[in-house]
């Protein structure tokens, strides 16, 4: 046992470091670092695991074995919905400026007054019990450490540790949670040393798990192996029997509920973000913390069960009683002060966000809604709230320190935590269905709530209560007027679920029933189908919010700017309204003539920061004469602001679709400009290659007119030179003309069939001559004689030709040979034409094939040709599906061989009709 | 387009949690039986759990 004023002295130096934390954080820049503060998020949602998670889920683990993990897994399988369901919640919140569940809810369901006050009531109902839990934890350890407390024991009011720890955090949350008018302000202090709080309790736990396990009982394995030698230890390293009902299914959706829908969730994971992008990190960062805070909960409660007889401890307090019994103070205190953090981040919270939602629902509805007293609290309000605020943080604490005092024993940590659990799972098909059906009504989410608040006060809350008394134990054991279908316990004969899962079930069937029912029945006012329109497709409204408002009354800036200014000051109301007109360019004018829609709507909201959004609804509407607003008006303004949304959209695509069609317009214009410049090239070439005939026939022709007396000789000569320019003036134009057709592709082939030799032998006759004359040797080598071609005779005809006439044109007189070869392939008949001539170097044997372009004329300028056979050549062929290629060696000769694709067997008969179509 | 993927991907892991931590999937691996010292349910849960940190680790690096 350890003396109490040291344990004391402890806590409260702890209770210290928590308000250096929240009071100093904000100068300390490593807490507004973004990736700390992407931490800090998940680890200040930590808060879900409470005193019940520290010491209660030990108890839990030695009774029902592995079963107190449901309430950890549930949370985890839905983790990977945050980002669709929380984001949403969190962008909502945002709009809306809604600072607690009850806020959102109502402000869903058109801003009503009544949804936000049931909500509120039914938080208080089920959450003071809860907070009086972490009371009892928290002076129960402390006296289970210090051997007996303080004071002599609960009943000595002003001994008890539960009350001081009680006004502690009373002076703590005031301090830090309820500083400020405008409650939609973060409260990052409070984050902060939450988030610290979190970390805490973590290492406390995990310390404990490791050095109590490893240090003592010499790992898991021989712990769990010694647990199997007693038959009560054994059974829980299983879950225990379920008969099928599913004790684990309905615990683990509950906690998976509770995890958005606790006020205390709800403000850490909602109204406190600060960044929507957390939200991917505490995905992971948050399953990951319960899965360590729960690793060593089992091993524990086995621990505690080998080591203590059963009776004598407290299963709930085994790991604070086991360091104690090992005679490790060290540890003790270590675990103490986790259970303390565990305990005293859900109260701060907790009591926050309850003392806000009394102020902003219950007080300020009755204060702005009776007549009389409006006016005269008027210039007071924003102080009104303040201490509203505070005193209920004090309020709330005294009664759950009253409740802490007649807590019945019978209940242990854990099904008291669940009930509040049920509690607040009531608000889940409201909440749900508001943000993801826009068909939802008010009255259904009034009546949804409402059954299944009764059900849950029927066969959760009362069963608490009334087992006190013996009239109480006969209704439990025989149902209300003796009626067996009303056993709280058994509803309509409802048998083996435990007391939880029952009433869970039951609450939870009738009031998502009501909800669906009353809601398709009843029908939405303008500002709900407003609310519910914007709540459902937040991320399409929330750039153009101010555009949705559909309130179409009249105010005069000064009068809002004073209902502003009894919250934010004179000077700063003016400045917020000024910025919000600059921003979206609204004019101000002179006071006379009504403000703007969109200042009214602003006004709305900020207000609705301070009071919660149906209070600000009434505190506007009082000011404002408005007009009738039809709900075919609400929609078509809804639907008008969609527009705008899209024709954005509209717009965006548009425009890439034209900045796209640009680009192929500049490489349209790029291309059209290269095909310019090369018919440019190519009509300077033409005209070139025509000049230098034109200009010798006319020299000669004028010799011949300017000398009449010419020798006979020298006439006839010149004559000849006339004459040849002349042929090769008409060569070069029909050449000309027949390029310009295949160019463009209105040259057809007629196709015949013939064999290798004909043509050969056709060309052979028309160049005999020649070849004579010039003494050069000529040699066919045809492989296969029968072999048919398909193609266009004449055309073949003539690439043969121009070959020939090439080869001939540059071997040595009577010295020269030609080569012709046939060669038939599988699918095509390979043509080679070889001779011993100069020659083509290297650079040039491409170039050849290309129009005007006269590998010898680059050195000797006398052209011997027209520059323009080869390239007709490659377009012959070309069209009919072959190729043209050259090898040489300067100095020793040069190989022109050309392939015909064989048509005889084309499967495509279409080709050998028209083959040029498929080009 | 990748944003619609990420989030599907998010969806069936939910779903198959759901389906691995329910019965009757749990009901199989709730036996009596020590594995390498350590309960099989004890092995089988924070087994899968740790599986679906990690893969919901991975998801929440990408850009959703």
């Amino acid at each position: 046992m350890m003396n109490p004023w040291l344990v004391t002295g402890l806590s409260v130096l702890y209770i210290g470091v928590l308000f250096l934390l929240a009071w100093q954080s904000k100068r300390w820049k490593f807490f507004s670092r973004p990736e700390v503060r992407a931490w800090i998020y998940p680890l200040s949602m930590g808060v879900y695991c409470t005193a019940w998670t520290f010491y209660g889920s030990v108890g839990k683990a030695s009774r029902d074995g592995l079963e107190f993990l449901a309430v950890f897994i549930g949370p985890t399988l839905t983790a990977p919905l945050w980002w669709i369901v929380l984001r949403k919640m969190i962008r909502i919140s945002q709009v809306q400026r809604t600072s607690t569940i009850a806020d959102f809810i109502s402000s869903r369901y058109g801003k009503s007054v009544s949804v936000a006050s049931i909500v509120t009531l039914m938080c208080f109902l089920g959450i003071i019990p809860y907070i009086a839990l972490q009371l009892k934890a928290i002076s129960e350890s402390f006296n289970l450490i210090t051997g007996g407390g303080l004071g002599s024991g609960k009943n000595d009011f002003f001994h008890n540790t539960a009350l001081y720890v009680a006004l502690f955090m009373a002076a703590f949350t005031i301090l830090f949670g309820a500083r400020k008018t405008e409650n939609y302000e973060k409260h990052n202090g409070i984050v902060v040393a939450v988030a610290f709080e979190s970390v805490i309790k973590l290492l406390a736990f995990l310390t404990a798990g490791i050095v109590l396990i490893y240090g003592i009982f010499g790992g898991l394995s021989p712990l769990f192996t010694s647990a199997m030698e007693f038959p009560e230890v054994r059974k829980n390293l299983v879950l225990p029997e379920q008969g099928g009902m599913g004790e684990w299914f309905w615990v683990s959706s509950l906690s998976a509920l509770s995890i958005i829908l606790l006020p205390r969730q709800f403000l850490l994971a909602v109204v406190e973000n600060d960044e929507e992008q957390h939200v991917r990190n505490a995905m992971w960062v948050f399953p990951t913390y319960l899965f360590l805070i729960n690793l060593f909960v089992l091993p524990l409660a086995i621990a505690g069960m080998l080591t203590f007889q059963a009776g004598t401890v407290d299963p709930d307090y085994f790991i604070l009683q086991l360091p104690l019994h090992f005679n490790m103070p060290a540890l003790a205190i270590l675990v103490f002060i986790g259970g303390i953090s565990a305990a005293t981040s859900m109260i701060i919270v907790e009591t926050m966000a309850l003392s806000t939602m009394f102020t902003n629902h219950l007080l300020f509805p009755v204060l702005v809604g009776v007549e009389s007293i409006k006016d005269r609290i008027a210039p007071h309000v924003s102080a009104i709230g303040l201490w509203s605020r505070r005193l209920a943080i004090i309020a709330v604490l005294a009664l759950s320190y009253l409740y802490y005092l007649n807590l019945n024993k019978v209940y242990s940590l854990v099904s008291i935590g669940l009930i509040s659990f049920v509690s607040v799972a009531q608000f889940g098909p409201a909440l749900l269905g508001g943000i993801f059906w826009k068909k939802g009504t008010r009255a259904g989410a009034l009546s949804g709530i409402l059954t299944g608040f009764t059900f849950w006060i029927y066969t959760l809350m009362l069963p608490t209560i009334v087992s006190h008394y013996d009239w109480g134990k006969e209704w439990m054991d025989y149902g209300l007027f003796g009626q067996a279908w009303l056993r709280p316990n058994s509803l309509l004969g409802l048998e083996g679920f435990s007391p939880v899962a029952h009433g869970f079930f039951w609450s939870l069937l009738f009031n998502l029933l009501a909800y669906i029912v009353v809601s398709l029945n009843t029908d939405q006012d303008v500002l709900e189908k407003n609310q519910s329109e914007v709540f459902v497709d937040i991320f399409q409204y929330s750039a153009v919010y101010e555009r949705t408002v559909v309130l179409k009354g009249k105010a005069s800036l000064p009068d809002l700017e004073g209902l502003l200014s009894r919250f934010f000051g004179e000077e700063r109301s003016r400045q917020v309204i000024r910025l919000f007109a600059r921003k979206h360019q609204i004019e101000i004018s002179d006071p006379g003539v009504p403000a703007d829609h969109r200042i009214i709507a602003y006004t709305e909201r900020l207000l609705a920061g301070v009071m919660g959004s149906a209070s600000a609804r009434m505190m506007v509407s009082s000011i404002v004469a408005e007009e009738e607003i039809r709900l075919d008006e609400v929609v078509q303004i809804l639907k008008e602001s969609q527009q705008i949304l899209s024709t954005n959209r509209e717009l965006v695509r548009k425009s890439s679709e034209l900045k796209s069609a640009l680009e192929e317009l500049a490489s349209a214009n790029f291309r059209l400009k290269q095909h310019d410049h090369l018919k440019d090239d190519f009509l300077s070439t033409v005209t070139h290659e025509l000049r230098t005939p034109i200009t010798s026939i006319r020299a000669f022709t004028e010799i011949l007119f300017d000398n009449p007396d010419i020798e006979m000789e020298d006439r006839q000569h010149y004559l000849g030179i006339v004459i040849k320019e002349t042929e090769r003036l008409s060569r070069l134009i029909s050449q000309v003309l027949d390029l310009e057709r295949y160019e463009s592709g209105r040259q057809k082939l007629s196709l015949t069939r013939i064999t290798p030799k004909e043509l050969v032998q056709d060309a052979m006759e028309a160049m005999d001559q020649l070849y004579r004359e010039k003494g050069v040797q000529i040699r066919l080598e045809l492989d296969s004689e029968t072999t048919e071609l398909v193609c266009d005779q004449d055309k073949i005809l003539q690439v043969l030709l121009n070959l020939l006439s090439n080869a001939l044109k540059f071997v040595e007189k009577d010295l020269g040979w030609i080569v012709i070869r046939g060669k038939k392939t599988e699918d095509a008949y390979h043509w080679e034409v070889e001779d011993n001539g100069k020659g083509i170097s290297k650079e040039y044997q491409e170039l050849i094939f290309e129009k005007f372009f006269q590998a010898q004329n680059q050195l000797t300028r006398k052209p011997k040709g027209t520059g323009l056979g080869l390239a007709i050549c490659r377009r012959i062929l070309e069209l009919h599906g072959g190729t043209i290629s050259v090898s040489s060696q300067p100095g020793k000769g040069s190989l022109f061989s050309f392939v015909l694709p064989d048509w005889n067997g084309a499967k495509d008969s279409n080709y050998l009709e028209n083959p040029t179509e498929t080009k | 387009m990748k944003e619609r993927n990420v989030r599907q991907k998010l969806a069936a892991l939910a779903l198959g949690g759901l389906v691995l931590l329910n019965l009757p999937i749990l009901g199989t691996v709730n036996k009596l039986v020590l594995v390498s010292g350590i309960p099989l349910l004890f092995w089988y849960l924070f087994g899968v759990w740790f599986l679906l940190l990690v893969l919901l680790f991975r998801l929440s690096r990408k850009e959703p």
